[in-house]
């Protein structure tokens, strides 16, 4: 038997691969973004500290901006660093 | 765009409400105040089982920030608390509520203090733990501490301060019942018995795969074998690369 395919459709989905389901700042998920954003995806990226712990790129600058003094990982207080 | 963090804090402190709502914290009730007010709660808490506090029936109000959860909320008791951390009009002094900024004189390490991902539920259950362990190395309340003190070092002989608690444990007894609430008295009934929910794994790649193909409507047969797949050996396949494909 014969298939001629007269057309098709791709269609693709994509998900952030974190460790967990939601961001520990905003609560918001991972697949969505963070509140001050509208859209998902790279316009609202996730960020990785050292310490393997992940947040909205937004929500944990604007945690950090507000610090003056050391800049820790809310999740497990070790220095924040961004993993490369 | 000034309302940007109202809106953010309004989504977490709703999210917040609800959870606890649908899955308290031992010891405590929560409400709020002004029903259409997510920044204002009215907590209860009740004192734990083999503690001084055991029956008490402490009510607070919960005041959160407009930007918050990147600022930490205030806790004011509306009960009478004698107790070292506990000022002179209620309001409650404890590390994980204090902004982390570096004060030597504080003698709080930025470590303890509030951080983003703190909520209501961590900071009730340092509330609680407080209650019954409290910090005598700031004291809010002076006089409370160095009685706490003389209490705890003369092992209970001394019981100006026991009796104080006492006697404010059962005049907040008599509100309960004001307010018809039963204080829980035993640890058995302190204890929620909550039903433990198995957590859903939505991160695995099994899922991955699954919802690449319920999206996948186009193609009938396909949506047919992978959804017989997905009500059989969704954990199975659980760290597999793909087999979906294969």
């Amino acid at each position: 038997m014969k298939v001629t395919i007269k057309s098709w459709t791709g269609v693709a989905t994509w998900r952030w691969v974190a460790n967990d389901d939601n961001c520990g700042i905003c609560r918001m998920a991972f697949d969505g973004c963070c509140p001050d954003c509208k859209l998902p995806g790279d316009d609202c990226p996730l960020v990785w500290g050292q310490c393997s712990h992940c947040f909205h790129i937004h929500c944990i600058m604007k945690w950090l901006n507000s610090q003056q003094v050391n800049h820790q990982c809310p999740m497990c207080r070790q220095d924040w660093k961004f993993k490369e | 765009m000034a309302q940007q963090p109202t809106s953010s804090a309004l989504r977490a402190l709703a999210l917040e409400y609800k959870s606890l709502q649908e899955e308290p914290v031992e010891g405590f009730r929560v409400k709020l105040v002004n029903e259409d007010n997510l920044f204002e709660w009215e907590v209860a808490i009740f004192g734990p089982p083999d503690t001084l506090y055991q029956g008490g029936y402490f009510k607070a109000h919960m005041k959160f920030p407009p930007d918050y959860p990147y600022s930490p909320p205030s806790i004011r008791f509306l009960t009478k608390v004698w107790h070292p951390n506990v000022y002179e009009n209620g309001d409650l002094c404890i590390s994980i509520l204090h902004p982390p900024v570096h004060d030597p004189q504080s003698g709080e390490l930025p470590c303890e203090m509030w951080n983003p991902t703190q909520n209501v539920r961590t900071i009730l259950l340092s509330v609680i733990s407080l209650l019954n362990e409290p910090n005598t190395f700031s004291p809010a309340n002076v006089d409370a501490s160095v009685m706490f003190r003389r209490w705890r070092d003369s092992k209970g002989k001394d019981k100006e301060y026991e009796n104080i608690i006492r006697k404010q444990v059962s005049a907040a007894r008599l509100e309960a019942e004001k307010d018809g609430v039963v204080v829980p008295l035993t640890l058995e009934d302190y204890c929620i018995k909550t039903k433990v929910k198995p957590p859903e794994h939505n991160v695995d790649m099994t899922d991955f795969y699954d919802d690449d193909y319920d999206l996948d409507d186009d193609d009938d047969d396909d949506n047919e074998g992978e959804g017989a797949e997905s009500g059989d050996g969704e954990y199975e396949d659980g760290d597999d690369s793909g087999n979906g494909e294969s």
